[in-house]
């Protein structure tokens, strides 16, 4: 009972029933020709998978990687006028007073590169950061920021970064989704689509992994259906699809199967890939507990098995009051896990093939906000300076690009785009950002947009 | 002399500038000799020759610079800046980048920079007001430029057998097919036609006996009965309002951070009515976009106006009004400019480009005509000690239905046992001393509010979290009630004083450019001076007949609907980069028609299309053709395409028996997982409380939209989150899928309900109900082989399990996941 004269090859190249499909396809199969081959992946790749670090709210860079002791010794003094003449901000109004911050920054490893007191477990894999202090964004608005952070794009309908690098890449991944999502804390405030696929098929959008109720929507089946019945019921389901394609012939039936089949299989991969029970004690103490530290955990095991962008999102960074409780708070969830992450990734020699990238939607502005007690003060966004950093895949370790003014306000040195970091990405990917393009509305969409955007060489290793 | 500067850039259109510019060309060149004029031909062009039109030919227009023609040297740049301004050198862009030092940015690029007299004459030429001999060269005009007109019907010839029932449609087809020796296939069986027309004009499958029916007399008498039934039935308005509502991005929430719940669907109900009572698409399309302006508008025209008001709506604390304005507007225009022009004119927002048919300014111009709306949000309040937005814009109150009020009453019922059940767990919990505040609050007894309740809760029982859940739960169903009761939408109602439109330079709202005034690209057809220069004048020349794009972007789309794929495979472009329709003399046949002929019917454009012989034929590939014609771009088979998400459910709902199938009303909360809405930072309502009773089994449109977390197992069907206009939906398939269809507990109810039908109603033996199972799921007979594969299903599974009801129950699970369940074949 198999199919006359249909096959998979068949399938790619004939089917024009569904372009999603054919997408899935490249998605699926690493044994496409080499003549499928697309333009944009004339560069040789470093990185093969992304691990993202979206912390939703905007960390405080002045008070984690941009150290500023002239802020500090004009603390709580009022704020020059260049900082807050004509400009907008969300909520500062008349004449704000500067924050000086209240952490010391220490110098680590070989490097010597400053972290804050805050992150000394990141101060462990110092040699492997590569920090941009000089990064700007268009948007002071969480929602539009994430957006254009993710996308590229100020407002929702758009691609997200990793629906365009398993668009540009595909997956090497037969038994999981290529672009899996991670969130602890409260939901990012632009939601779902910053891992949604926009014009892209809707193929290429994240699939959440989830701590509560089933890993992916729907994986489990009902309490009283067995694997076993299961898998006969998909059985079943098969011979009868295959009875209606001798039929008909639709190519399109094939495919159907055919995610029968993965779907069956996921429900064994997800399970062992959230089974941590095959990870020894030391392990997994040096992640630590907590979501946020099994869900970097699952990153790791994620990209092991081929996974093409994993994104975590960890929420509730935007302090405008009671800085210096949250963000201690924030920074005991996130240290420990990410340090152990990337000297995890090292160690197992992945670290070179895995580009791990932190950073958020903005930074926080040298003025404070809300009530001057050191307890209850705050910042508010900035959208003109704020520190990201990558490590791993083709990125120099323990350098600092870019500079701030003494206050920190705007960027002194080497300013960096947001574009260009998502060239850069692609770049370190092996995808030319430039010919990464997919035709929507009579017109070859980038990423990167219409407006210059530059690879940053200073970076690459 | 006129005016030194500027003329060619004063705010007409191109017509009229046209004729103003032109005698005052000819005069500069004929009035008398001044004193070592520059003569264009003689002097300026043979430097342009020489030096600049390898990149700036009409050809290759580098930065969108041209310099061949008088057409393209008097447009803008791609950066928005204009050439040269005459009589000021000083302020003329090529004469800055002729004498630009940085060698690296001096034009031109490649050889030695101009000589100082070539750049002196330019110099000259520019003061003497750059005078240039219009040499009549104009774009050639695209093919979506030209009004469509009925081009005579092609003779049929052998593509269509002569017993074949055909129409005017399958004589475009058959012309195409014939050149490739294809020919259309046979007519579908019955069984899957009927099918076919039912899922496509109601989105609901024919019963059994309807089957039966048409299998009794499957003439083609018979078969325009049935269409004509199906387009007359109130479920129609709910299957093609699916795509309207993509169009215009419609949601029950504002989007953004905040993605509060908002009320607008008592629009969605408009679009539903205006659908059954088929109202003529230029009606359709005024009463949305300014209905608001029409003379003694009516309830129902204000509500129509709810169109651009389902725009997302920035709400996150901080946000600044006036740009959420400038972005929504935006979102309004590029919306009408995909819909009215099928043409994608976003990009004109920020630069000009050499191939858009609108200029930057004229994107603005269009810009001016909803730039009359007053701000819809505003800081009011505060949240964490920070200014919180409210939405400020104009709604109104719709008068209620008796379905409504209904509706309204089941609701309280709801509310009325929650809050019974809330103060008798009260009561409970203050047995004991009570301080003498509450107390008194307790005597009121059942006259309890919901806020005293949650106050005494507060007091007496802060750890106890069942109470506390059902208290939120009380006030979600309070604020439904209350939703229920407002019948509120929002409505668009332009400002008193008019408001001034700037051009934004490069789409940033806070660099203004020079002022224009509301007026229509010149490239496309006029506005007459008849109309108002107003969102009503705008929305009648969107709608002119003499608009060559209206008419076929509407008929493309009905098509897309109906076969999966447009005669113009890019809806959302009908412009120089869009694709080439597969067949245009039919495009435009049907457009025609359906403009004079059809007096915008939309029933009727549709009514054509399922009657022709293209539509009726079978899905059957065959080798030959898929050979020729692998995309089946000529139409040589019926495509068969996937049900949309919506589609999916309401056909499942419809088998298994479970179907309610009340029309119009607030949105329902079918169930979904119960931790997938998350807290949200800055977000409202993170409890999802599902619908009670048969709320929870009505049709996909009435499903609650919200942007940032739309109902899961529609996302895993390619249901977009609606935050922008969407011309055609992605058709995916992937391993989601099967995990939300065997496993979403919504499916794996109907299943079992399904399962439960079968063994009820489906026939004296187990042969018949399975026979009536498929046909109840697919319409046409089981094959032997299917019959006996499904026997055996069933066999197997009551045999291992004992329980005919788990066999019935593993007979409609299959059922209901076959492929060709989930498309139409």
């Amino acid at each position: 009972m198999t199919a006359p004269h249909l096959h998979r090859r068949h399938f790619l190249s004939r089917t024009g029933t569904g372009l999603g499909s054919l997408a899935l396809g490249a998605l699926l199969h690493r044994d496409l020709p080499a003549a499928n081959a697309p333009a944009w992946r004339a560069i040789a790749p470093k990185a093969r998978s992304v691990i993202f670090f979206h912390m939703t709210g905007a960390p405080s860079q002045l008070d984690l990687f941009d150290e500023k002791p002239v802020l500090r010794t004009y603390d709580r003094q009022l704020a020059p006028e260049s900082l807050f003449a004509g400009k907008r901000f969300s909520f500062l109004r008349g004449h704000p007073k500067l924050l000086g911050s209240p952490y010391q920054f220490h110098r680590h490893g070989r490097s010597g590169l400053p972290l804050s007191e805050l992150l000394p477990q990141l101060g462990t894999v110092a040699d492997e950061l590569c920090l941009v202090k000089s990064l700007h964004t268009t948007e002071f608005n969480h929602g539009p920021a994430q957006l254009f952070f993710h996308t590229g794009v100020n407002r929702q309908g758009n691609p997200s970064l990793g629906s365009w690098t398993t668009y540009g890449l595909g997956s090497d991944s037969e038994n999981l989704p290529a672009y899996v999502v991670f969130l602890s804390g409260n939901t990012p405030g632009a939601g779902a689509s910053l891992w949604k696929s926009g014009f892209l098929p809707s193929v290429h959008q994240g699939v959440q992994l989830r701590g509560e109720g089933d890993p992916v929507l729907f994986l489990n089946n009902p309490a009283d259906v067995t694997r076993t019945e299961r898998r006969r019921t998909l059985d079943h389901i098969e011979a009868l699809n295959r009875q209606h394609l001798e039929s008909v012939g639709d190519p399109e039936i094939i495919t159907r199967i055919e995610q029968y089949e993965m779907a069956f299989r996921m429900q064994a991969s997800v399970p062992d890939l959230i089974d941590l029970s095959s990870e020894n004690a030391a392990t997994r103490q040096r992640y630590g507990k907590g979501e946020f530290a099994t869900q970097c955990l699952h990153a790791r095991r994620l990209v092991e098995r081929g996974v093409r962008f994993v994104e975590l999102f960890h929420g509730d960074w935007d302090t405008h009051a009671s800085q210096k409780d949250r963000l201690s708070a924030l920074t005991k969830e996130v240290d420990q896990p990410i340090a152990a992450l990337i000297a995890d990734l090292r160690q197992r020699g992945l670290l070179d093939q895995t580009l791990v990238v932190w950073g958020a939607e903005f930074g926080r502005t040298p003025m404070l906000q809300g009530d001057e007690s050191p307890g209850k003060c705050g910042r508010d966004h900035q959208k003109d300076a704020f520190s990201v950093w990558l490590a791993g895949g083709g990125v120099q370790g323990g350098i600092s690009h870019g500079t701030t003014t003494e206050l920190g306000n705007a960027v002194a040195e080497n300013p960096v785009q947001v574009r260009d970091l998502h060239a850069t990405l692609m770049h370190l990917l092996g995808i030319d950002h430039k010919t990464l393009t997919y035709r929507y509305q009579g017109f070859d969409q980038r990423l990167t947009g219409v407006e210059e955007a530059r690879v940053i060489r200073e970076l690459l290793s | 002399m006129p005016p030194p500067t500027k003329v060619f850039f004063v705010p007409l259109s191109m017509r009229s500038r046209r004729q103003i510019l032109v005698p005052w060309v000819l005069t500069l060149l004929c009035s008398g000799p001044l004193h070592g004029a520059i003569n264009f031909t003689r002097d300026v062009r043979p430097i342009f020759e020489a030096r600049c039109l390898d990149c700036h030919d009409t050809a290759t227009l580098k930065g969108g610079v041209g310099l061949e023609t008088f057409h393209h040297a008097q447009r803008p740049t791609d950066a928005g800046e204009p050439l040269f301004v005459p009589g000021d050198p000083g302020h003329s862009l090529i004469l800055r980048v002729v004498k630009e030092a940085d060698q690296k940015k001096r034009m031109p690029p490649k050889g030695p920079a101009l000589a100082p007299a070539e750049i002196e004459t330019l110099s000259q030429w520019i003061r003497e007001g750059a005078p240039w001999p219009d040499d009549g060269w104009r774009p050639p005009r695209h093919w979506s430029q030209i009004p469509p007109v009925k081009a005579p019907l092609p003779a049929a010839g052998a593509s269509i057998p002569p017993d074949r029932e055909a129409n005017e449609i399958d004589a475009f087809i058959a012309a195409e097919l014939a050149p490739s020796g294809l020919q259309l296939n046979p007519e579908a069986d019955p069984a899957k036609l009927l099918r076919r027309i039912h899922l496509d004009l109601t989105g609901l499958p024919p019963t059994v006996a309807e089957a039966d029916a048409f299998l009794a007399d499957p003439s083609h008498a018979n078969y325009v009965r049935i269409v004509d039934s199906l387009l007359a039935s109130p479920h129609f308005g709910e299957k093609w309002a699916v795509p309207w509502l993509d169009l215009a991005r419609y949601a029950d929430s504002e989007g953004y951070q905040r993605d509060a719940p908002r009320s607008m669907w008592p629009w969605r109900d408009w679009v539903i009515a205006a659908l059954n009572a088929d109202l003529p698409f230029d009606r359709f399309s005024i009463e949305q976009l300014a209905g608001d302006l029409l003379p003694g508008a009516t309830e129902a025209q204000k509500v129509a106006t709810g169109f651009h008001c389902n725009t997302p709506l920035n709400l996150e604390a901080g946000t600044d009004p006036e740009e959420d304005r400038y972005k929504r507007i935006v979102d309004r225009v590029n919306t009408t400019g995909t819909i009215w022009l099928g043409s994608t004119i976003g990009c004109a927002q920020c630069h000009n480009h050499k191939y858009d048919p609108v200029t930057t300014r004229e994107y603005y111009e269009l810009f001016a005509f909803f730039n009359q709306t007053p701000p819809e949000s505003r800081q009011q309040g505060t949240a964490m000690g920070m200014a919180a937005m409210v939405p400020i814009g104009a709604t109104i109150q719709v008068t209620r239905t008796p379905n409504d009020i209904a509706a309204e009453r089941r609701a309280h019922a709801e509310f009325d046992s929650a809050m019974t059940e809330i103060r008798t767990q009260l009561f409970h919990n203050a047995r004991g001393p009570v301080p003498e505040d509450l107390r008194k609050i307790l005597q009121r007894g059942p006259d309890m509010t919901l806020s005293q309740c949650r106050t005494l809760a507060t007091k007496l029982a802060p750890k106890d979290r069942a109470l506390n859940r059902r208290l939120e739960e009380a006030e979600i169903m309070e604020s439904r009630l209350q939703e229920q009761l407002r019948k509120e939408v929002r409505v668009m109602a332009d400002g008193e004083t008019p408001r001034p439109t700037f051009v934004a330079k490069r789409g940033d709202f806070l660099a203004r450019g020079e002022e224009v005034r509301p007026a229509t690209p010149a490239s496309l057809h006029p506005f007459s001076p008849q109309l108002p220069r107003n969102r009503l004048g705008l929305a009648k020349w969107l709608v002119d007949p003499a608009n060559p794009r209206v008419g076929r972007a509407h008929v493309n789309r009905l098509w897309i609907e109906l076969f999966g794929q447009g005669l113009v495979n890019t809806p959302e472009d009908f412009g120089t980069q869009g694709e080439k329709p597969s067949h245009p003399e039919l495009l435009d046949w049907l457009a025609a028609t359906f403009v004079s002929d059809d007096g915008w019917s939309t029933k009727r454009a549709i009514r054509r299309i399922v009657l022709s012989a293209t539509y009726r034929q079978s899905v059957a590939a065959n080798e030959k053709a898929t050979a020729i014609d692998p995309r089946n771009r000529l139409l040589w088979r019926h495509p068969g395409h996937r049900l949309s998400a919506e589609g999916i459910r309401d056909q499942a709902l419809a088998i298994s028996g479970l179907l309610d199938r009340q029309l119009f009303g607030v949105s329902v909360r079918p169930y979904q997982p119960p931790t997938f809405w998350r807290k949200a930072a800055g977000a409202s309502e993170t409890l999802y409380l599902p619908s009670q009773g048969s709320d929870g089994h009505r049709r996909g449109i009435y499903t609650l939209w919200r942007r940032n977390a739309h109902y899961p197992s529609f996302a895993n069907f390619d249901a977009p989150d609606r935050s922008a206009c969407i011309v055609k939906r992605d058709v995916s398939n992937t391993p989601l899928q099967a995990l939300t269809l065997l496993n979403d507990p919504a499916h794996v109810e109907m299943a079992a309900a399904f399962g439960r039908r079968i063994a009820s109603q489906g026939g004296a033996n187990t042969a018949e109900r399975i026979r009536w199972a498929f046909r109840t799921a697919l319409t046409r007979q089981p094959s032997d082989p299917e019959q006996r594969l499904l026997l055996s299903a069933y066999e197997t599974v009551r045999m291992e399990s004992q329980s005919e009801e788990a066999a019935w129950r593993e007979v409609a699970t299959i059922l209901l996941n076959l492929h060709e369940t989930l498309n139409r074949s």
